[in-house]
C-alpha cells in the first residue's frame, strides 16, 4: 500500500534509530528487520538506506565502526549515541501526540 | 554472482570519482547486498533470480554523489548582437582561407571579420552593463561578457594567421617591386632571383608573425584581464589538475615529422657537383664544414625534442616548457642561416618546408603559453 509506505517514509530516520536501540547492528540486518516488521510493506533501497544512515551519523544520531562480515567484505556496524537517544524519545512523544491529533480527525465514530 | 554483484555496485558508481567515501559507501553497500543475495539463496531462491532481486534493491545513488558535479546551465535566448559575434567567427574563417586566393579581397573580410566582432562586443558590453546596473542580474553580465572573451579567444588566432599573411605578403610584393625596378627588368626569369625573392617572403613572414604574435598576446592578456575585473571570474585560467596531454601528442608528431623530412631524400641530381641523392643531412655533408657543424646542431636539436616530448609524456609532465620552446628558436634559426646562406635551390625550397613544421611546433607550445597567468592577476589586484 502506497498510502502507508508515504506516512512509514517520513520516518525512516526514527525506525532506523529504534532499531538500534535494540542494539548495534549493520545496514542488511536493518533492512531486513524493516521489511519483516511492517511484513513486507515498508522496504528500504540500499540508496535510501546509505542516504538516512549519511544524515544521521553527520547529525551526531548514530555512529559507525567496521567489523569483519562472513565473506571477507567488512560490515559497517552502526549504533546509536546519546544525541540519538534524546532524538528518538522526542520523536516518539511528538509522534502520540500527532496520533492524538489524528484520532480526533480520522479516528472515526466511537 | 558476487562478482556480478560487485561489478553492478561498481557500474552504479562510475561517473563518481573514488574517494574514501565512496569507497567505503562502496565497500559498504556491497557487504550489504552480499548478505540480501545469501538470505535469499538460503530462503530458496535460485542464484538468478536472487542476484536480479538483490541489485534491484540497490536503488539509485545518482542524486547523492553525481548531483554534485551536474552544474545548471543559464541559457538566454540570444540577440541580434549574438548573432554578430558568430558571423565574426565564420568571417574569420573565410579571413584566413581568401588571402591565399585573393590578397585584397582576404584584407576586406578579414576587416569585416574584425567590424562584426567590434560591435558585438561593443552592444554586449553596454548590455551586460545595462543587466548589472539596472537589473542587478550579475548571471547575465558574467555569462554575457564571457561569451565576448570566448570569441575574442577563437577569433585571434584566425585573425593572427590572416593578418601576418596579408601584411607579410603586401610588404614581400613591394619589396619584389623595388627589386625589379632595380633590375630594370619586367619580369624576374632567373631562378636565383625568385628564391632571393621566396627568401624574403619567408623572413618578413616570420618577423610579421613573431610582432602580430605579442601584439595579439597582449591585447588579449589585456581584454582578460578587464574581464576579470568585471567579472572576478577566472573562466580561461587552465584548470591545473587536468592536464590535456594531446598538445604533446601533437607537437611529438610535428617534430617526427619534421624529423623524417630532415632525412627525406629529396631530389637526385644529375649536376657534377652533387651526384648523390639529396637529403637535408647528406646535402650539408658535401658542402662543407661549416654546414657539416649546422647540420650536426639541427639534428641534434631535432632528437632531443622528440625524446623531450617522450620523456614528458612518460613522465605525464604535459607542459610545454621554456627550453623546449627555446630549442625550437634555435633550430628555426639554424635552418634559416644554412637555407639563406646556400645557393642551391633544392635546399632552398626544402628547408622552407622544414623550417614551417619547426615554426608550428613553436606555435602548437606558445598555444600553450598564451593563457594569462592567474596568480599574476592576483598578484596585480
Amino acid at each position: 500500500m502506497s498510502l502507508s509506505g508515504d506516512l512509514l517514509r517520513g520516518h525512516t530516520d526514527a525506525i532506523i534509530l529504534s532499531i538500534l536501540n535494540r542494539g548495534d547492528n549493520y545496514g542488511y540486518s536493518i533492512n531486513s528487520l524493516i521489511s519483516d516488521e511492517s511484513d513486507g510493506e515498508f522496504k528500504l533501497t540500499e540508496a535510501t538506506l546509505y542516504t538516512s544512515f549519511k544524515r544521521l551519523e553527520s547529525s551526531g544520531l548514530i555512529e559507525s565502526y567496521w567489523q569483519d562480515g562472513d565473506h571477507g567484505v567488512r560490515r559497517k556496524y552502526y549504533s546509536i549515541t546519546k544525541k540519538g537517544l534524546d532524538y528518538l524519545s522526542e520523536h516518539i512523544a511528538s509522534y502520540y501526540k500527532t496520533q492524538e491529533i489524528l484520532k480526533k480527525f480520522l479516528g472515526g465514530s466511537e | 554472482m558476487k562478482k556480478k554483484i560487485k561489478d553492478y555496485v561498481n557500474y552504479e558508481f562510475r561517473n563518481v570519482s573514488k574517494t574514501k567515501e565512496v569507497e567505503d559507501t562502496i565497500e559498504e553497500v556491497t557487504s550489504n547486498l552480499f548478505d540480501m543475495y545469501d538470505d535469499l539463496i538460503s530462503k530458496g531462491y535460485s542464484e538468478e533470480e536472487a542476484y536480479i532481486k538483490t541489485v534491484k534493491n540497490l536503488g539509485s545513488f545518482q542524486n547523492e554523489f553525481i548531483s554534485l558535479k551536474k552544474e545548471e546551465k543559464y541559457v538566454i535566448k540570444p540577440k541580434w548582437f549574438d548573432l554578430l559575434l558568430v558571423l565574426s567567427v565564420i568571417t574569420a574563417v573565410f579571413a584566413l582561407i581568401i588571402p591565399f586566393l585573393d590578397l585584397i579581397i582576404g584584407a576586406i573580410i578579414l576587416l569585416f571579420s574584425a567590424t562584426f566582432f567590434g560591435l558585438s562586443a561593443y552592444f554586449m558590453y553596454e548590455s551586460a552593463s545595462f543587466a548589472l546596473n539596472e537589473k542587478k542580474d550579475v548571471t547575465y553580465h558574467n555569462y554575457t561578457l564571457t561569451k565576448v572573451l570566448k570569441f575574442a579567444r577563437i577569433n585571434k588566432f584566425f585573425w593572427l594567421i590572416a593578418s601576418t599573411y596579408i601584411v607579410s605578403m603586401t610588404i614581400a610584393r613591394i619589396l619584389v617591386q623595388l627589386l625589379t625596378l632595380n633590375a630594370l627588368t619586367s619580369a624576374i626569369e632567373d631562378p636565383e632571383q625568385i628564391f632571393i625573392i621566396f627568401k624574403i617572403s619567408v623572413l618578413v613572414f616570420i618577423v610579421i608573425f613573431i610582432a602580430n604574435f605579442i601584439l595579439f598576446y597582449v591585447l588579449y592578456n589585456k581584454a582578460y584581464k578587464k574581464y576579470y575585473e568585471l567579472t572576478g571570474e577566472l573562466t580561461f585560467v587552465r584548470d591545473k589538475t587536468k592536464k590535456p596531454y594531446y598538445q604533446i601528442i601533437a607537437l611529438l608528431v610535428l617534430n617526427i615529422l619534421t624529423f623524417l623530412l630532415y632525412l627525406l631524400p629529396v631530389a637526385v641530381t644529375n649536376s657534377n657537383i652533387y651526384p648523390i641523392t639529396i637529403t637535408g643531412v647528406s646535402l650539408i655533408f658535401h658542402v662543407g664544414l661549416p654546414y657539416l657543424l649546422f647540420g650536426i646542431m639541427i639534428l641534434a636539436t631535432m632528437i632531443y625534442a622528440i625524446l623531450r616530448q617522450i620523456i614528458n609524456l612518460r613522465n605525464k609532465q604535459y607542459q610545454v616548457d621554456i627550453p623546449l620552446i627555446i630549442i625550437y628558436s634555435v633550430q628555426a634559426i639554424l635552418l634559416v642561416v644554412v637555407s639563406f646562406s646556400s645557393k642551391i635551390v633544392y635546399i632552398n625550397v626544402f628547408y622552407t618546408l622544414v623550417i614551417f613544421l619547426t615554426l608550428a611546433s613553436i606555435i602548437v607550445s606558445l598555444i600553450n603559453k598564451t593563457n594569462p597567468n592567474f596568480k599574476k592577476l592576483l598578484k596585480q589586484k
